[in-house]
């Protein structure tokens, strides 16, 4: 029999069948690894906004020096409402601010040097950070991720106010 | 035969689409390699900045002799022994200078001060300026247009404490309100102060306190009878003209020599509290020049600076009075890191 003119339509059908299953795990696990591949790039994507809004938040948030002769328990610090926060103050300016606001899945967030957004978060809340005198020395912002836990960012102000000649703890 | 060369083709276009996932993969992990190198190296100078900063406030909290800060003390050892590592690290005293919030517009007038304001500029101007802007740490856009620009940075400060005896009255009025939030017992303190200037005295530390009541511990340091500069670190002018002032119409006996003589010895050694009054004899209002000039820095600031990271620093010293003996604290009062 000469074998040199090719092989039949059956062998060619088994090489195919044996071929095709022989793939079926290769592309089952490369299918995996694609999946694999998109779940860290989805969670290198969050890490990186989450890192680039601390970053910015940190970074703002510091640029609110308060004079020495500022208490950091007025009132008068804060302007806060329902998805709005303006902190005065802002590089030492009674009447500048430092505004966070969120609307429609958008946090906005404005300084007199300008402003930059953030896409895809579900609100924020605010509380201020206190020293264990009461003073207020900065603010803790807790932001809300669509489909993952809140994520909380612990801000402080770039000086400590009239808080640093607080007596300390005994 | 076709059939063979078919299933190679094959292999080829696997292995090449392979290659690309490996090589994309390969490029995303060194990028991502080099990213965290990056943020690693960056961390690592920042905190050894920090560590810095705070290795400069543990050495002037050491300083043998508290009462007096010098170049002599061994911070400034330190600082120079360390400062190879580092592409700067500078140590300031920003306190020792005239602070346009509180100062008197008079000592434009009877003194070379004057000098410093911007032509055209008048004392009164200065004071409308100051009523207007009221305390703010910004003084080079508040002063920008009554004090000339290399004044405003070599001789003047926001950061000082405020002195009975020799700040602006309403200024003392204003920062009290400021600090209590209380325009009434503002304005009784602000009566105090103007029964003193009155009367042509000098308002002692214990009268301080016991006029101030319940509001001394939240008004201390900031209003007080500590001297606000230190004969250190003030420039030579200023120096000069608050030597030469006419406290209560009476300029202090050889203000020039006096002058030179308190020069020649803080370049040569520490002055003391006590070095400072045998040098400088002064008598009835002249007191005043003592709570001007004294040997304690109440501000500075620490620069320091790696190849991809500066820091800027400001350390305040608190003093605190544990019955008879002062003590000092050193605390960091603003830290701005940039990369």
């Amino acid at each position: 029999m000469n074998r040199n003119g090719g092989f039949t339509f059956i062998e060619i059908i088994i090489a195919m069948v044996i071929i095709t299953t022989a793939w079926v795990p290769v592309l089952s696990v490369f299918t995996r690894f694609l999946h694999f591949t998109e779940k860290i790039r989805a969670e290198n994507r969050f890490t990186e906004k989450l890192i680039s809004l601390d970053d910015y938040l940190r970074n703002s948030v510091s640029e609110i020096q308060l004079p020495y002769w500022i208490e950091g328990k007025q009132e008068s610090l804060f302007m806060n409402f329902r998805n709005h926060l303006t902190i005065f103050y802002w590089k030492g300016q009674r009447t500048a601010g430092l505004k966070i606001d969120w609307a429609e899945g958008i946090l906005h967030i404005s300084s007199p040097d300008g402003d930059r957004i953030f896409k895809d978060w579900n609100g924020f809340e605010s509380t201020p950070l206190k020293t264990r005198k009461e003073s207020i020395i900065g603010v803790v912002l807790i932001l809300k991720n669509p489909g993952k836990k809140d994520t909380r960012f612990i801000c402080t102000f770039g000086t400590a106010g009239h808080a640093v000649f607080e007596e300390a703890e005994k | 035969m076709n059939n063979d060369g078919f299933f190679s083709i094959q292999a080829i276009l696997i292995i090449a689409a392979a290659s690309l996932l490996a090589a994309g993969v390969g490029t995303g992990i060194s990028m991502t390699q080099q990213y965290v190198e990056k943020s690693i190296s960056l961390q690592k100078d920042r905190k050894q900045l920090i560590l810095e900063i705070n290795k400069v406030i543990k050495q002037l909290q050491n300083n043998p002799n508290q009462e007096s800060d010098s170049p002599f003390d061994p911070v400034w050892e330190y600082v120079r022994a360390v400062s190879g590592r580092y592409r700067r690290l500078e140590l300031t005293d920003i306190s020792s200078r005239i602070n346009p919030g509180s100062m008197q517009a008079a000592f434009f007038e009877k003194t070379d001060l004057k000098r410093t304001l911007l032509p055209g500029t008048s004392p009164k101007l200065f004071k409308d300026n100051q009523k207007r802007t009221g305390f703010i740490m910004d003084i080079r856009s508040a002063y920008k247009n009554v004090l000339l620009k290399d004044a405003l940075e070599t001789y003047f400060t926001a950061f000082s404490f405020l002195n009975v005896n020799t700040d602006y009255e309403y200024s003392l009025r204003e920062m009290f309100k400021l600090l209590t939030s209380d325009s009434g017992a503002a304005d009784v303190f602000h009566t105090f102060i103007s029964h003193a200037l009155r009367e042509k005295r000098l308002i002692t530390e214990e009268e301080l306190s016991t006029a101030l009541g319940t509001y001394r511990e939240t008004v201390f340091p900031v209003i007080s009878t500590l001297p606000k500069m230190n004969i250190h670190y003030v420039p030579g002018f200023i120096l000069k003209q608050i030597l030469t002032y006419p406290y209560g119409g009476e300029r202090i006996n050889n203000g020039t020599t006096v002058f030179k003589s308190l020069l020649y010895l803080r370049s040569t050694r520490e002055i003391t509290p006590e070095d400072l009054h045998t040098l400088v004899k002064t008598e009835g209002l002249q007191n005043r020049f003592f709570q001007c000039i004294g040997t304690k820095t109440w501000f500075w600031k620490v620069s320091a600076a790696t190849k991809r990271t500066a820091a800027l620093a400001v350390i305040v010293c608190v003093p605190r009075k544990k019955e008879k003996e002062r003590k000092y604290l050193y605390r960091l009062y603003s830290l701005n890191v940039t990369e």
